[in-house]
C-alpha cells in the first residue's frame, strides 16, 4: 500500500540511502522538508547538485577539492621537503585542525586491504610516485590509521619509498592525552615505551 | 542478562555505525562466530588493543537478540612482530581468510584452535612460507579431507613415476595413465608429495628444520592451493596479493 504521493516517497527513498540513516529518519527528514519554507529546500538541493559537480581531486596530492590545485598546495609558505602520507581527505582536516604538522600532504583514498581484495592498484600511488621523483621531497611520514589495513599501507609504502632514497617515518603510536595508563592495552604500551623520548 | 567468558583469535574486523566493529571470532569453546564489540573504534575504548585482527584474547560476552557484544576484553597475546612486517601481516590475513572461509560457524574444534594459534606464533617468528603450507595442509585434515598421496585416487594403484597429476574435477591426484582421460589435469613431482607427507609428520615447531628447494615450494604452494581451492570452489582474495609480495621478493631489489 502506498503511504505517500511519489515524491515524497522517491525524497524518503533517498534520505534512507544515506549511511545511518533508516526508515523512520528519513521520513522524517523528509517531513521536516516539507514543512520547512521553499527556498530551504532549493538551497539544499543547489548545495547537493554543486558539490557533486564541482568537487573533485586536487591535480597534486589528491585531496577533494573545487580547484585546480587545492588550498594547501597551493600554500607556498610551506615546507617542500616534508610529505604526510594520508588515507582519506579527513585525515587531512583532523592534521590540520592540530596545526603541528606544515608540510604537504597526499591522500590515498583507502588503505590495502587484501582480505577486501583492494590492492595498491587502487589507491592513488601513481599519483604519489610521480610526485616523488618530481619533488625535492626529502621525507615521507605515513600517517596511515594504526589498524590493520593502515600498517599494512605503511609497510607496502616503506617498501616502496625507501628504495628511492627517501627517508621514511611512521607516526608513532602512544597514549592518548588524558587517560589512565592503568586501561592502556599492552600493544599501545609496549609502543609508548619504545617511542619514548628524552625529557625535562 | 547472560554473560559468557570465549579465548579467541580475531579473524577480521569490520566497521559498523559510527564507533563500532562487528568481528568474526574463532574462539576454543564455541569456534567461529561474528560478534559486536561497541565503541571499538574510539580512542578511549578500552577493549580496542584486544579486539584487533590476529589477537589472541581472552572476552567477556554479553548476549544479545542477534549477534553477541563483546563486554570486557583482554589481550593474551598480540603478536606485534606480525605487525612490523609485511610479508608476515599479509600470511596472518590469509591465515585468517581461509580460516574464515573453510569452517562453519559455531562448530569447535580444539584441534583447530590449537593450530591456528601455533601458526600464529610461527608466522611472527619462523618460515613463512612452509609454516602457511603446513597450516594447509593440517586444515585438510582437521577438515576430513586429507588428501590421498600414496596412490591414484581412480584406479588405486601406487605412484610408481616420477611425476603425478592433479585432476581439477576430481580434486586429487591421479597417475598417468587415468590423467590422460581427463581434460584440466596439472603435473607435479614425487618430490612435492614427500614434502607433503613431511608436513603431516613433521611437529609444528620442528618445522624450521625442513630445508626445501624453491622449486618444490613453489609446486607445493600449487598443489595445496588447487586442492584448497577444489574444496572452497573459489579463490580467496588474499592470495593475489600475497603472490605479488612472493613475485617481487624473487625478483629481489626491484620496486612493487
Amino acid at each position: 500500500m502506498l503511504y505517500y504521493s511519489g515524491p515524497v516517497a522517491r525524497l524518503v527513498d533517498e534520505f534512507a540511502k544515506l549511511p545511518g540513516i533508516g526508515a523512520k529518519t528519513a521520513q522524517r527528514l523528509a517531513f521536516h522538508i516539507l514543512n520547512s519554507p521553499p527556498e530551504a529546500a532549493q538551497s539544499l538541493a543547489k548545495a547537493l547538485v554543486e558539490v557533486r559537480q564541482s568537487i573533485k581531486r586536487c591535480s597534486c596530492c589528491c585531496n577533494l577539492t573545487d580547484e585546480e590545485l587545492c588550498p594547501i598546495c597551493r600554500d607556498t609558505t610551506r615546507n617542500g621537503k616534508l610529505l604526510c602520507i594520508v588515507e582519506e581527505p579527513r585525515d587531512v582536516i583532523a592534521m590540520e585542525k592540530a596545526r603541528g604538522f606544515r608540510g604537504y600532504y597526499h591522500v590515498l583514498h583507502g588503505a590495502i586491504s587484501p582480505m577486501d581484495g583492494i590492492g595498491p592498484e587502487n589507491l592513488t600511488l601513481k599519483e604519489l610516485l610521480k610526485r616523488l621523483q618530481s619533488d625535492e621531497i626529502e621525507e615521507v611520514i605515513l600517517a596511515a590509521n594504526s589498524d590493520v589495513e593502515g600498517e599494512t599501507t605503511a609497510l607496502y609504502l616503506a617498501r616502496l619509498i625507501k628504495p628511492l632514497g627517501i627517508k621514511v617515518t611512521r607516526i608513532a603510536h602512544g597514549i592518548p592525552v588524558g587517560s589512565d595508563l592503568e586501561y592502556a592495552d599492552a600493544m599501545t604500551l609496549n609502543k609508548a615505551l619504545e617511542g619514548r623520548g628524552e625529557f625535562g | 542478562m547472560k554473560l559468557y567468558k570465549l579465548d579467541a583469535i580475531i579473524l577480521k574486523s569490520r566497521d559498523m555505525r559510527e564507533a563500532d566493529k562487528i568481528l568474526t571470532i574463532y574462539s576454543i569453546q564455541r569456534g567461529k562466530q561474528r560478534v559486536v564489540a561497541h565503541g571499538a573504534a574510539k580512542p578511549t575504548s578500552r577493549k580496542r588493543g584486544a579486539v584487533q585482527p590476529f589477537c589472541y584474547s581472552s572476552l567477556m560476552m554479553h548476549q544479545g537478540r542477534e549477534l553477541d557484544s563483546i563486554s570486557q576484553a583482554e589481550l593474551k597475546e598480540g603478536f606485534a612482530d606480525l605487525r612490523v612486517d609485511l610479508d608476515r601481516l599479509t600470511a596472518a590475513a590469509y591465515l585468517a581468510e581461509l580460516t574464515d572461509n573453510f569452517v562453519g560457524e559455531g562448530e569447535a574444534n580444539q584441534e583447530l584452535f590449537a593450530l591456528l594459534l601455533s601458526t600464529l606464533y610461527l608466522l611472527a617468528a619462523g618460515d613463512v612460507e612452509m609454516t602457511l603450507r603446513a597450516f594447509e595442509a593440517r586444515l585438510l585434515l582437521l577438515a576430513g579431507l586429507q588428501p590421498e598421496l600414496n596412490s591414484c585416487n581412480h584406479c588405486g594403484v601406487p605412484f610408481k613415476e616420477t611425476k603425478v597429476w592433479f585432476g581439477s574435477e576430481q580434486g586429487a591426484l591421479l597417475c598417468q595413465g587415468c590423467a590422460a582421460q581427463e581434460k584440466k589435469v596439472a603435473a607435479f613431482s614425487r618430490g612435492t608429495l614427500e614434502v607433503m607427507k613431511t608436513l603431516y609428520r613433521f611437529e609444528l615447531t620442528k618445522l624450521q628444520q625442513l630445508k626445501v628447494s624453491e622449486l618444490l615450494r613453489k609446486e607445493l604452494n600449487l598443489l595445496l592451493r588447487a586442492y584448497l581451492e577444489f574444496h572452497l570452489e573459489k579463490r580467496l582474495k588474499t592470495i593475489e596479493f600475497l603472490d605479488r609480495l612472493n613475485k617481487n621478493r624473487a625478483q629481489e631489489g626491484t620496486n612493487i
